[in-house]
């Protein structure tokens, strides 16, 4: 609700500040031409095809992610001799930002269609859920363990029973970064690497020097990571089995 | 005479503190049996190694040489056979109670359908009936406890292995659940072996108590618990009872005041303290 008045008050502002003049309308246009660019986008269509594009890059990137990451977090988590070979590989691909991977992935990929953008989307989700995952099963408290053990469980239960379920607060978290990271992503791909989506969109506007629409695709970027954040957020109270914490 | 359940025959062990590198010596060549289907308490001063022969017997943990057979076998492992009670209760809070006393009928392979009737007639028999679907963090200490102690039974164990399973639990709990235990343990015939530093605790449920030495931990004397039967709790007035009791005391104390003679630092033999199982 506080959010909302913060919002309110910074558009209302910006436009009594573009109104008198301060604001040069080139550089940076006021919100009544950013809305109109948005009505424009909508009615035509685009802007939701070019939405429809980029969720469909950053969930399929993300859920290759999820399925890749997870069972390798969970191993590396719980066999010494995987830790020793698997770290030192992915520390050492960890900080190679994904937009870094663009000229392959547009070699391997090419530039129409979805590959690259989510190719690059899977990288920047893949490292936050394989770190979350790998710490939270690390960090199952040794009495949990001992308690498994001695009520007989066998493997299967250690990791069904036991690793996953106390692992899946720190899953959760993890796919809320990689959420985040993957969004962010996928428009830096689209900037170079694709002919549709919201990257795509803004380099195309930018290119005609449209900058309301360029705005207008900034702005659903940000509505849109917002909106998943607020869903997964509940996601995570939802599984996590902690007692409830007051969040913020 | 009942046949032994346990025996230890010089049993040593070790630690290795990873602040300064000092090995600790926690068990010094301990020697004891445990009879089939007797309530036996181990009892001694902080850092005797009670918790450390405890997860000894609940395989956690193995001796670094000496022996220690489980009905004539080695101990290898851990073994729903010889389950253990936690002090911290050691429920898993990303299930129900129910859930939890289900895990070890999971564990045996019963199926879905007939568990949740088992677990709930293990519930029922510690008192809990209407709060099997509770979470552990909506429940107090003492059920907490309840359900601990419901999961450990649902194990069908032959003995039951406790770790100052009251410790953090008030008064008026403690002794309810003391007394409940002893319930228990009169209708199963199994094994219970209990953990505590709590004297009169160990008088009043035990058949036998070990007295453990300061550390090195070692077996100092055992004494039978002969204390009318039933036992309820009127029985801690029984001159008999205060009898034992001033004697163990004695007992203890001279223990006490060798660890602390000995310059045992009281941060290392918190007995609270976590034992770490290798992974």
């Amino acid at each position: 609700m506080k959010g909302l008045i913060s919002v309110i008050l910074i558009i209302v502002s910006w436009q009594a500040a573009s109104m008198l003049g301060w604001l040069n309308p080139y550089l940076l246009p006021p919100p009544s031409k950013v809305l109109y660019a948005f009505s424009d986008e909508a009615a035509g269509g685009m802007l939701f095809v070019h939405l429809a594009a980029s969720l469909k890059r950053v969930l399929s990137g993300l859920s290759l992610a999820f399925i890749a990451a997870v069972p390798l977090g969970v191993l590396a988590a719980s066999s010494a001799a995987i830790r020793a070979y698997l770290l030192p590989v992915l520390e050492m691909l960890r900080p190679i930002p994904p937009i870094a991977w663009i000229p392959l992935a547009i070699l391997w990929f090419g530039i129409k269609g979805s590959g690259a953008s989510a190719f690059i989307t899977f990288i920047a989700a893949f490292f936050p859920l394989f770190l979350h995952t790998f710490s939270g099963v690390r960090h199952i408290e040794e009495i949990h363990l001992n308690a498994a053990r001695t009520l007989g469980a066998g493997r299967k239960m250690l990791l069904l029973d036991v690793a996953l379920p106390s692992a899946l607060p720190f899953i959760v978290t993890g796919l809320r970064v990689s959420l985040g990271f993957a969004w962010m992503s996928v428009i830096a791909a689209e900037l170079m690497a694709a002919t549709s989506g919201l990257g795509y969109m803004i380099e195309m506007n930018r290119s005609m020097m449209n900058i309301p629409n360029v705005m207008c695709g900034m702005i659903t970027i940000g509505a849109t990571g917002y909106i998943m954040n607020d869903a997964i957020l509940r996601l995570e109270r939802r599984f996590s089995w902690k007692p409830e914490r007051q969040e913020e | 005479m009942m046949k032994p359940i346990f025996t230890a025959e010089a049993v040593h062990k070790s630690f290795n503190d990873p602040k300064n590198g000092v090995s600790l010596r926690a068990l010094g060549g301990l020697s004891l049996e445990i009879r089939q289907g007797e309530f036996v308490s181990i009892i001694g001063p902080s850092g005797s190694g009670k918790t450390t022969l405890l997860y000894l017997l609940a395989g956690f943990l193995r001796p670094d040489s000496g022996k220690l057979l489980y009905r004539g076998e080695e101990v290898r492992g851990p073994s729903p056979e010889r389950t253990v009670i936690f002090q911290e209760y050691g429920l898993f809070p990303w299930k129900t109670a129910a859930g939890n006393v289900e895990f070890p009928l999971k564990a045996r392979c019963m199926p879905a359908a007939a568990r949740r009737a088992e677990a709930l007639k293990y519930i029922s028999m510690v008192h809990l009936d209407g709060f099997a679907d509770k979470y552990p963090h909506q429940l107090s200490g003492g059920m907490k406890q309840r359900v601990g102690i419901a999961r450990a039974l649902a194990c069908d164990p032959k003995v039951v292995l406790m770790d100052e399973p009251f410790a953090a639990l008030d008064n008026i709990t403690r002794e309810l659940l003391q007394e409940e235990i002893l319930r228990l343990w009169s209708g199963l015939g199994k094994t219970f072996v209990l953990v505590t530093h709590h004297l009169e605790e160990a008088i009043f449920m035990s058949r036998r108590i070990i007295l453990m030495s300061s550390r090195p931990g070692r077996v100092k004397e055992v004494v039978d618990i002969d204390l009318p039967e039933p036992r309820t709790a009127d029985i801690k007035t029984h001159p008999r009872f205060v009898e034992l009791k001033s004697r163990l005391t004695r007992s203890l104390r001279e223990e006490v005041e060798k660890s602390i003679a000995a310059g045992i630092e009281p941060e290392l033999v918190k007995d609270k303290g976590v034992i770490r199982v290798s992974r």
